[in-house]
C-alpha cells in the first residue's frame, strides 16, 4: 500500500508550498495582472492606430470571427464569478498557455504589414512575454492548490498567410483577448488574494 | 471582395466586387462601401446579379497608411462584412548622395538619401551592396539603421589600397530602382575619434585668453599619418560657435581676444590626411565633448578702466597705441572703423557733444571723475559685423600675436 501523502506530493513538486508561500505567490501573480492590465489596453491602442480606420476609430464593430484556437472569455461574467477558484484558475490557465503563440503569429504578420513600426513590434513581443510568465504562474499557483491543469494548446495554426485584412481582422481580435482576459485574471487573482491573505 | 490586396500607382482606378454568401439572406442592395471608415458615394456602386455589388474607384491617392488602405463591403446595419487592403503608391526613386567612412579603417559605414519624391507611400527597403572593383562577387550589407534610416555598417573584410564599388537598391511592392554606382578606396574615407583629454586653463591672469591643450587620437598610431585639428568655441549663453580653423599638426592651441569673466565652450576635432601618404584630406571626426572654463574676471567695471596718475601717461600712451595696432588687426571684415586717442575726457565731451547720441557709452561709466589718456573705438554693426571682442587691455602685457586666436 502506497502512502497517499507520499503519491500527493510527489504529483507535483510545489504541491509541498507552505500556506505562506502559497500566498505570496498569489500576491505576485496579482500584480503580474495589474501589469497585463495596463500594457495589453496600451498594445490595443497601438495596434488599431496602425491598422487604419474603421480600426482606429472608436466606433468600430468588427465581425464576429471564428479564428481557430482562439479562447474568448466564453464563460460570461456573471457565471464567471459563479464558479469555483479551481474551474477559473483552469480557464486562465488555458487562455494563457495559447495567447503567446497567437500574439506571435499577430508579430509577425504586423513585420510584414507595418514593417517601420517598431514600437508595435516591441509591445507585441512583450505582451507574449508577459503571458508565458504568467502562465507559468498560474502553474505554480494550481500545483499548489491541488488543481489540474488544462491540456497543451494544439500546434500552432498552419494554413496559408490571410489577406492582409483579414490579418488586420484577426490581430484585432488576439489583442482584443488579451486585454479582456488581463482583464478577467486580474479580477480572479483579487478574489484569490483575499481568500489566501498573507 | 475582390481583388484582395492589389498594389496600384498613384492616380489608377479599381473596380472591386463584394460577394455575399446566399445563407446571409443578404441582397446586393442591402450592402454599401467605405474606403478607410468614410462611406464611398452609391452613384459608384453597380449591382451585378443578386448577391453582388461592386464599386468603381477612380484617380486614387497614395495610401494613406502603410499597412495598406481598408477597403470594407457593410451590410445596411453598418456590420462588416468583408475587406480587402489597397496599396497606393509609386515605385521607388533612386537612391541618391551614397556617402561613406571608415572609422579608423576598421569600417565601413554608408549613408544614403532615398530619389527626389521621396515619399512613395508604400514601405520601400533599401538594400546596400559592394563589390571589390576587379573581383566579381556581390556583398550585401547586413547591418541597417546604423547612422539613421538610410544607412549601413560594414563592419569587417575590407581590403584596403583597392577601390571598391559600392550601390543601393529600392524595392517596393511597385517595382525597383538601382543608384549610380560609387567607387571608393577605404584609405579615402577614414576618420577617426575625436582628440582625447581635451583641456582648457586660463593663461595666468589673463582676462582674454584661454589655453587649449588635447592629445592626438590613439586610433591612427602606426597609420603614418598627419592630423589637421579644428577649434570651436562659444560663450555659454550664445549657441553661435566661432572656428578656429588653420590648426596644423599641434596639439595645443591659445585663444585670445576673448571676453573676461566668461564662461566658454570649447571642442576640438581632428582631421586625419595623409593616410600612408596618401595626399587626399580625411573626414573630420566629431567633436569632442565640449569642454568648459570661464576667463578670469576683469576687477574694474565693465567698459572702464583704471585712472592713471599724470606719471604714467607716456607709457600709457605707448601701451594704448600697441592695442590700436591689435584691435585694428582684429576687427575684420571691418570697414569705417574709428579708433581715436584722447587724452582727456573732457576734451572728447566737448568735441562729440553734436554727435553724443551716437555712440554708446559703456554701462557704469562716470565721465565726470576720469582723465585720460582714453582710447574710444567707434563703428557701426552694418559695415563691422564682427567687432573685436577685448573689453580691456591689460597694461604691460604684450598685445597677443600670431594666427593663434579668433
Amino acid at each position: 500500500p502506497v502512502d497517499r501523502a507520499n503519491l500527493l506530493s510527489s504529483a507535483s513538486s510545489s504541491s509541498s508550498l507552505s500556506q505562506q508561500e502559497v500566498a505570496t505567490k498569489i500576491k505576485q501573480t496579482h500584480r503580474l495582472t495589474v501589469l497585463l492590465k495596463h500594457c495589453s489596453e496600451q498594445l490595443l491602442a497601438e495596434y488599431v492606430r496602425h491598422q487604419g480606420e474603421p480600426f482606429s476609430s472608436p466606433d468600430f464593430q468588427p465581425p464576429a470571427m471564428a479564428v481557430p484556437g482562439l479562447p474568448s472569455p466564453s464563460v460570461p461574467p456573471e457565471a464567471w464569478l459563479a464558479l469555483s477558484d479551481g474551474k477559473r484558475l483552469w480557464h486562465l490557465a488555458a487562455a494563457y498557455t495559447t495567447l503567446p503563440g497567437l500574439l506571435g503569429s499577430v508579430l509577425q504578420q504586423q513585420a510584414e504589414l507595418n514593417p517601420l513600426a517598431s514600437e508595435l513590434h516591441r509591445q507585441l513581443e512583450a505582451a507574449a512575454r508577459q503571458c508565458r510568465g504568467l502562465a507559468g504562474n498560474l502553474e505554480g499557483i494550481m500545483g499548489a492548490l491541488g488543481v489540474p491543469g488544462p491540456p497543451p494548446p494544439s500546434s500552432s495554426l498552419g494554413g496559408p498567410p490571410p489577406s492582409a485584412f483579414l490579418a488586420k481582422l484577426s490581430g484585432y481580435h488576439v489583442c482584443r483577448l488579451h486585454r479582456d482576459w488581463a482583464m478577467r485574471s486580474h479580477e480572479a487573482l483579487g478574489l484569490l488574494r483575499t481568500k489566501y491573505p498573507l | 471582395i475582390s481583388p484582395q490586396d492589389p498594389t496600384l500607382v498613384i492616380g489608377s482606378s479599381l473596380i472591386a466586387a463584394c460577394s455575399v454568401n446566399s445563407d446571409l439572406h443578404l441582397k446586393a442592395e442591402d450592402l454599401y462601401w467605405t474606403l478607410n471608415g468614410r462611406r464611398l458615394p452609391p452613384e459608384s456602386y453597380k449591382v451585378l446579379n443578386g448577391t453582388t455589388l461592386s464599386v468603381a474607384l477612380a484617380n486614387l491617392n497614395g495610401s494613406r497608411q502603410q499597412s495598406g488602405d481598408n477597403l470594407v463591403c457593410h451590410s445596411r446595419d453598418g456590420s462588416i462584412l468583408a475587406g480587402s487592403c489597397l496599396y497606393v503608391g509609386l515605385p521607388p526613386e533612386k537612391p541618391v548622395n551614397i556617402t561613406c567612412w571608415s572609422k579608423n579603417m576598421k569600417d565601413l559605414t554608408c549613408k544614403w538619401a532615398p530619389g527626389t519624391e521621396g515619399e512613395t507611400y508604400l514601405h520601400t527597403n533599401y538594400t546596400l551592396k559592394y563589390k571589390l572593383r576587379w573581383y566579381g562577387r556581390d556583398n550585401t550589407c547586413q547591418e541597417y539603421r546604423t547612422a539613421g534610416q538610410y544607412s549601413c555598417h560594414i563592419p569587417k573584410d575590407l581590403a584596403l589600397f583597392t577601390p571598391y564599388e559600392i550601390w543601393v537598391e529600392a524595392s517596393n511592392r511597385l517595382g525597383v530602382a538601382v543608384s549610380e554606382v560609387v567607387m571608393l578606396d577605404i584609405l579615402d574615407v577614414v576618420t577617426t575619434d575625436p582628440p582625447a583629454d581635451v583641456t582648457v586653463s586660463r593663461v595666468g591672469d589673463l582676462e582674454d585668453q584661454l589655453s587649449v591643450r588635447w592629445s592626438s587620437p590613439p586610433a591612427l598610431k602606426d597609420f603614418l599619418f598627419q592630423a589637421k585639428y579644428q577649434i570651436q568655441y562659444r560663450v555659454e549663453d550664445s549657441s553661435e560657435w566661432k572656428v578656429v580653423d588653420d590648426v596644423g599638426n599641434q596639439t595645443s592651441c591659445r585663444l585670445a581676444g576673448l571676453r573676461p569673466g566668461t564662461v566658454y565652450f570649447v571642442q576640438v576635432r581632428c582631421n586625419p590626411f595623409g593616410i600612408y601618404g596618401s595626399k587626399k584630406a580625411g573626414i573630420w571626426s566629431d567633436w569632442s565633448n565640449p569642454t568648459a572654463a570661464s576667463t578670469p574676471r576683469s576687477d574694474r567695471l565693465p567698459g572702464v578702466c583704471d585712472p592713471k596718475s599724470g606719471e604714467h601717461n607716456t607709457t600709457l600712451r605707448r601701451e594704448l597705441k600697441q592695442f590700436f595696432g591689435w584691435v585694428k588687426k582684429h576687427a575684420y571684415g571691418c570697414s569705417n572703423l574709428s579708433i581715436k586717442l584722447y587724452d582727456q575726457w573732457r576734451v572728447w565731451l566737448q568735441k562729440s557733444h553734436k554727435t553724443r547720441n551716437q555712440v554708446g557709452l559703456p554701462s557704469g561709466f562716470i565721465p565726470g571723475s576720469l582723465q585720460g589718456p582714453w582710447l574710444l573705438a567707434r563703428w557701426h554693426p552694418d559695415t563691422c559685423p564682427h567687432p573685436p571682442e577685448a573689453a580691456c587691455f591689460a597694461p604691460g602685457h604684450e598685445a597677443p600675436r600670431g594666427k593663434q586666436h579668433a
